[in-house]
C-alpha cells in the first residue's frame, strides 16, 4: 500500500485547484501588479535617477537625491512631523479609542455615538480641513468665538501661527481617526463572550483586573492589527493635511510631512519643480518607514492567537 | 465592618464619578463634531458679509443663492458626473475582480494561497505616493492620462489590496458545508463560487460602500491623473474653491458646496453605516 | 442502490502524528444500513469524508458498485450527503433546497418540481416548500437535509451526525423516521454518530471506531453480547459495562469474594484477566449470597427500574471498585447501607486480557 504525506493531496474535488485558482485570482493580481507593485518598484529605481519628467531623460545619480535629502532640514523636519503624527497621534488616538470602548460598551446610545465617531472617516478630507479652518481660524473662528463668549479671552491663540498650526494638525487627525479606532478595537472586545465577564464578576475581579485579565489578553490580536493600520495611516495620511495647511493651496512649510513633500516637490500644483527623483526618494522613505514598523509591531505584539 | 463598608460605597461613588464623568466627556465629543456639522449647514443659507460677523445667529433667509453658487464653483453637473462614472466604474470593476480572487484565496486550496494573501495585503501599506509618479509617466505613455478611463483604472488598482483583504475575511466566515453540499450534490467550481457568492452579499456590500467612500473622497489621484476642466471630480472640485477662497472670499459658496457633497454621503450614513462599520472591521477580526 | 467497499483505506494528517485512520476494510451490501461510531476523534467523520470524495485518503482503495472511485470527484459519484447542521443554503427556498442536485443535473423544471414535491410530502414538508431555511424549526430543517439527499436517488446515502443538534425528544422521532425511510427506499447508508444508542438502534450493522483503528465490525447485538475487546464492551452499552480483575485459570474465575465455575471453555489461561459483568445483569442478593459485598452509594431511581452504585467492600485487588447494577425497583436498596449483589448468569461475564483487553479466545 502506498501511503503519500498529507501535504500536497488535496480532496479529489479540489485536486486542481492552483490552475483553477489561477483563473480567479489572476485578472486582480495583474491590476494589483500593474497600478501598485509595478510603479513601487519603479520608484525606487526613480530614486537614483536625477529626472524633470517627461520630456526629460532620466539620469542616473546613485545614491545623490538620499544624500541630498538626509542633509536637508526640510526633509528632516518632514520626517519629524510624520513621526510626530505617528507617536504623539498614536498616543491620543489609541488613549481616546480605548477609553470610549470601555465607555460605550455600557451606554444605551452605543450605535448612534459609535456611528457619530466614525462619521469623519467618511466624510472628503477636504470638507474636514474646511470645518477645521472654519473652527481655528484666528479672527472669526468658531473656537476663539466660543472661547470669548464664555468669557475665557485669555484662552484664545491664533490656531493656525506656524508655531502652533502643527498641532492643529494633529489634533484634527485625532478628531477624525479616533472614531475609526474606537470601531475596530469595540468590534475586537464585542466579540469577546460575555460569559467570559459574568466569569470574572462571579470571582469578584475589579474592573481593573477584568480589563487586564480579559480584555486586553483576548483583544491582542485585534490591537496588533488596529496598530498595523495606525502606522500605515499615520505615515500616509495626505489629503487632510494638504488642504487644512494650505487652505485649498500649497501648504504653508510648517506643516509638511513626508507625503506632503513628496507632492511638493515632485508634483505641486502651483509652482511645479517636478523633482521626481527627490520625490521619490522620499517615497522610498515612507515605505521603507512603514514597513519597518509593521515588521516591528508584529514582532513585539506576536502571541499565539486565542480562539474563542 | 462599618467603616469598611463606608469605603466600599466611597470609592464606588468615587467609580461611579468618573464613569460619569467619562461619557460626558464621549456626549461632548460627539455633540462638538454634530455641532460643527450643523454650523457649516446653517452657514450655508447666510449671507457672505454676516456669517463671521455674528457666529451663533440662525439664517435670516433662505439664502438658496449659495447653492447656485457652489453649483457653478464647482461645476457640479461635470464633476458629479465624472465621480460617478470613475468611482462607480472603479468600485464595480474593482467588486467583480477582488470577489473571485478573495473566494479561490480562501476557499480553494492550493500551495501558495496564504502567501498570496498576504501579498495581496502588503498593498496596503503602500502609501499612493510611492506609486504616484510612476502610475503618471506610464499612464501617459500609453495617453491614459487627463482620461476618466485612466483615472478608474487606477481607482481600481488602489481598491485592489483592501477590498481583497476585506473580502477574504468574508468569506473565510463561511461555513464550509454549504460548500462541501453543493460539490457533493455535483456543482461545477463556478457553480460553488455562484452559489457561495449570495451568502457573501453582506460583505460584498460593505466592501464595495467602503471602496466607494474612500474613492468619492479621494482628490489626490484625481489632481494628478487630470488636469482639464472638464475631467476634475467633485473632490478635485472641493479643494479649488477651497483655494479659490482666498481672491473670492465667497465662504457661504464653499460651505454650500460643502454642503452638496455631503448630502448623498450623509443619507448614505444615516442608512448603511452599521453595514459600513461592521463590514470594515471583519477583515481585523477575523 | 450500490455497494460500497473500503480497502486498506488510511489518511494521514501530519506526518508526525498518529494516522487519523488506519488501514480501515469494511464492504458494504447493497441496502445496508451501516453505523460508524466511536468517540469524538476517533476518525468516523473522516471516513464519511474519504468516502464522499471530499477528502483524498493518504492510502487504500474504495470501491463503489465495483468501480474504482479513488480519482472520481464528490460531485460525480452519485452519492448524497446529510451533514450536521444540515449545509443548506440560507439564500434558497425549501424548494430549490430540495431541488438543488437536479437543477445542477439539468433535469428540467416541471419534472424537478414534480420530484420536489414528492419528496417533500414523503416528508411533511409540503406547506414549506415557499420558506427559507431560516423560518424552520430544527426538526423542519433535518427533514429539508434528507429531502436534498432523497430525490436524487443517489447510490449512497451518508450522514454526519444528523440528529446530534436536534433535542432528545426529536432525535428519538427522527431516529425512527430515518430508519424507516432506509428500509423503504433500500438505501445504502452510512451514517456516522458519537451516540451509542442512534448505533444500536438504527444500524444492520456497526462499525466501532477508535483511534483511527476498527475495533469490531457487526450486528448490534452482537457487538453487544460479543465485545472483541474493553473498548468495545464499555462503549456499548449504557449504562456502560462493570469491569473488574479477576484471576482465571481456564475454568474458575475468583472476583470478588465469588469463586465461579464458567460453563464456556477458554484457551487455557493463568493469571489476571479484565472481568466485565453488564449492569443488567447484576442483581440484589440476600446476605451471604452475594458474589459482590459492598456499600450502596447512589441509587438512582428510572421509573421502570433502578440503577444502584455499589463501593465494593473487599475488592482488595484493584482500586477503582463501583459496581453498578440495574435492578427492579422493588428490590432496590437503601443509600448508605450494606448490600450484596450476584451476577445472574455466568455466561453473560465477559473475560478480556489483562494488558490488551482484548477477549479471551473461547473453545
Amino acid at each position: 500500500m502506498e501511503v503519500s504525506s498529507a501535504k500536497g493531496v488535496s480532496p479529489p474535488h479540489l485536486r486542481h485547484d492552483g490552475r483553477r485558482a489561477a483563473t480567479f485570482i489572476a485578472p486582480a493580481l495583474t491590476i494589483y501588479l500593474l497600478i501598485i507593485m509595478a510603479p513601487t518598484v519603479a520608484t525606487v529605481w526613480i530614486s537614483f535617477t536625477e529626472w524633470r519628467g517627461i520630456g526629460d531623460s532620466p539620469e542616473f545619480v546613485g545614491l545623490d537625491n538620499y544624500r541630498h535629502l538626509f542633509r536637508s532640514d526640510t526633509f528632516w523636519g518632514s520626517f519629524n512631523r510624520t513621526l510626530g503624527i505617528l507617536a504623539v497621534g498614536g498616543l491620543l488616538v489609541f488613549f481616546f479609542s480605548f477609553l470610549f470602548t470601555m465607555l460605550l460598551r455600557e451606554m444605551r446610545a452605543k450605535k448612534f455615538l459609535r456611528a457619530v465617531l466614525f462619521f469623519p472617516n467618511v466624510v472628503p478630507p477636504v470638507a474636514l480641513a474646511i470645518a477645521w479652518g472654519v473652527l481655528l481660524a484666528p479672527r472669526n473662528g468658531l473656537l476663539n468665538g466660543f472661547l470669548e463668549a464664555i468669557g475665557l479671552d485669555f484662552a484664545t491663540r491664533t490656531w493656525l501661527a506656524p508655531d502652533i498650526i502643527f498641532r492643529s494638525v494633529i489634533a484634527g487627525l485625532v478628531w477624525i481617526y479616533t472614531g475609526f479606532f474606537v470601531t475596530i478595537l469595540m468590534a475586537g472586545v464585542d466579540r469577546i463572550p460575555k460569559h467570559f465577564y459574568e466569569a470574572a464578576d462571579l470571582e469578584g475581579a475589579s474592573s481593573r483586573q477584568k480589563l487586564f485579565r480579559v480584555t486586553l489578553p483576548l483583544t491582542w490580536d485585534v490591537l496588533s492589527v488596529a496598530a498595523v493600520l495606525w502606522v500605515i495611516t499615520a505615515i500616509k495620511t495626505f489629503e487632510f493635511i494638504y488642504a487644512f495647511g494650505g487652505s485649498g493651496t500649497d501648504p504653508s512649510i510648517a506643516t509638511w510631512t513626508l507625503p506632503v513633500q513628496v507632492y511638493a516637490v515632485a508634483l505641486g500644483n502651483r509652482s511645479p519643480i517636478f523633482a521626481l527623483g527627490q520625490g521619490s526618494a522620499i517615497a522610498v522613505v515612507m515605505v521603507v518607514l512603514v514597513g519597518f514598523l509593521v515588521v516591528l509591531i508584529r514582532r513585539i505584539m506576536h502571541r499565539r492567537v486565542v480562539e474563542f | 465592618m462599618e467603616s469598611v463598608l463606608e469605603l466600599g460605597a466611597a470609592k464606588r461613588g468615587a467609580r461611579l464619578a468618573s464613569k460619569g464623568f467619562g461619557r460626558l466627556f464621549v456626549w461632548v465629543w460627539v455633540l462638538f463634531s454634530l455641532a460643527m456639522l450643523a454650523w457649516l449647514i446653517l452657514a450655508a443659507f447666510k449671507r457672505n458679509n454676516t456669517v463671521f460677523r455674528d457666529l451663533w445667529a440662525l439664517p435670516d433667509s433662505n439664502e438658496l443663492q449659495n447653492f447656485s453658487d457652489a453649483w457653478d464653483l464647482l461645476n457640479l453637473a461635470q464633476t458629479t458626473l465624472n465621480s460617478l462614472l470613475t468611482v462607480g466604474g472603479g468600485t464595480a470593476l474593482t467588486m467583480a475582480v477582488a470577489a473571485p480572487a478573495a473566494y479561490a484565496l480562501t476557499r480553494m486550496r492550493f500551495r501558495g494561497a496564504s502567501p498570496m494573501v498576504s501579498f495581496f495585503a502588503l498593498g496596503i501599506g503602500v502609501p499612493v505616493h510611492a506609486i504616484i509618479i510612476p502610475l503618471f509617466v506610464g499612464l501617459s505613455e500609453v495617453n491614459l492620462t487627463n482620461s476618466l478611463w485612466g483615472l478608474t483604472l487606477t481607482y481600481m488598482g488602489v481598491s485592489m489590496p483592501f477590498a481583497v483583504f476585506l473580502m477574504t475575511g468574508f468569506f473565510r466566515s463561511l461555513p464550509s458545508e454549504l460548500e462541501e453540499a453543493a460539490v457533493v450534490e455535483g456543482a461545477s467550481p463556478l457553480r460553488v463560487f455562484s452559489v457561495m457568492l449570495p451568502l457573501a452579499r453582506p460583505g460584498m456590500v460593505a466592501s464595495a460602500l467602503i471602496v466607494a467612500v474612500g474613492l468619492w473622497n479621494e482628490f489626490l489621484l484625481a489632481l494628478v491623473l487630470t488636469y482639464d476642466e472638464g475631467k476634475r471630480t467633485i473632490g478635485v472640485g472641493l479643494l479649488n474653491t477651497f483655494g479659490a477662497m482666498r481672491y473670492t472670499s465667497n465662504w457661504v459658496g464653499l460651505f454650500a458646496s460643502v454642503v452638496i457633497m455631503l448630502t448623498p454621503l450623509i443619507i448614505l450614513y444615516t442608512w448603511l453605516s452599521r453595514r459600513i462599520i461592521e463590514g470594515l472591521t471583519v477583515g481585523a477580526t477575523k | 442502490m450500490a455497494s460500497i467497499s473500503l480497502n486498506g483505506i488510511t489518511k494521514v494528517f501530519s506526518s508526525d502524528g498518529p494516522p487519523a485512520l488506519s488501514e480501515v476494510d469494511l464492504d458494504i451490501a447493497d441496502g445496508e444500513f451501516i453505523v460508524l461510531v466511536g468517540p469524538s476523534g476517533c476518525g468516523k467523520t473522516t471516513l464519511l469524508r474519504i468516502v464522499a470524495g471530499l477528502e483524498t485518503s493518504s492510502g487504500g482503495e474504495l470501491h463503489i458498485d465495483g468501480a474504482d472511485v479513488s480519482n472520481v470527484p464528490a460531485g460525480t459519484r452519485n452519492i448524497a450527503m446529510v451533514f450536521q447542521n444540515y449545509a443548506l443554503f440560507p439564500h434558497l427556498t425549501v424548494a430549490e433546497n430540495i431541488g438543488f442536485g437536479l437543477k445542477i443535473r439539468g433535469v428540467k423544471k416541471a419534472e424537478r418540481l414534480a420530484q420536489v414535491e414528492n419528496v417533500a410530502s414523503l416528508l411533511g414538508l409540503s406547506p414549506y416548500l415557499a420558506r427559507r431555511p431560516g423560518e424552520l424549526s430544527g426538526g423542519q430543517r433535518q427533514r429539508v437535509a434528507m429531502g436534498r439527499a432523497i430525490i436524487r436517488q443517489p447510490a449512497a446515502f451518508l450522514m454526519d451526525e444528523p440528529l446530534s443538534n436536534l433535542d432528545a425528544k426529536l432525535r428519538v422521532e427522527m431516529r425512527g423516521e430515518i430508519s424507516r425511510m432506509q428500509r423503504r427506499l433500500q438505501a445504502t447508508t452510512i451514517y456516522v454518530t458519537h451516540d451509542q444508542t442512534e448505533a444500536m438502534t438504527m444500524g444492520d450493522r456497526v462499525v466501532v471506531l477508535n483511534q483511527g483503528v476498527v475495533q469490531q465490525i457487526g450486528s448490534p447485538e452482537h457487538l453487544y453480547s460479543n465485545p472483541a475487546n474493553v473498548f468495545v464492551a464499555k462503549f456499548i452499552g449504557a449504562p456502560t459495562m462493570n469491569m473488574l480483575v479477576g484471576s482465571f485459570d481456564g475454568e474458575h474465575l475468583e472476583v470478588g469474594s465469588a469463586k465461579l465455575s464458567l460453563h464456556t471453555r477458554y484457551a487455557p489461561q493463568s493469571g489476571e484477566v479484565q472481568v466485565g459483568v453488564r449492569p443488567e445483569h447484576l442483581s440484589m442478593a440476600a446476605a451471604g449470597e452475594g458474589h459482590f459485598k459492598g456499600k450502596v452509594v447512589l441509587v438512582e431511581h428510572l421509573g421502570k427500574e433502578v440503577q444502584v452504585h455499589m463501593e465494593l467492600s473487599e475488592a482488595g485487588q484493584q482500586e477503582a471498585s463501583e459496581l453498578i447494577a440495574i435492578v427492579d425497583p422493588s428490590e432496590a436498596p437503601q443509600e448508605d447501607t450494606e448490600a450484596e449483589i450476584s451476577i445472574d448468569n455466568i455466561n453473560k461475564v465477559h473475560l478480556f486480557e489483562l494488558d490488551s483487553g482484548n477477549t479471551l479466545t473461547k473453545l
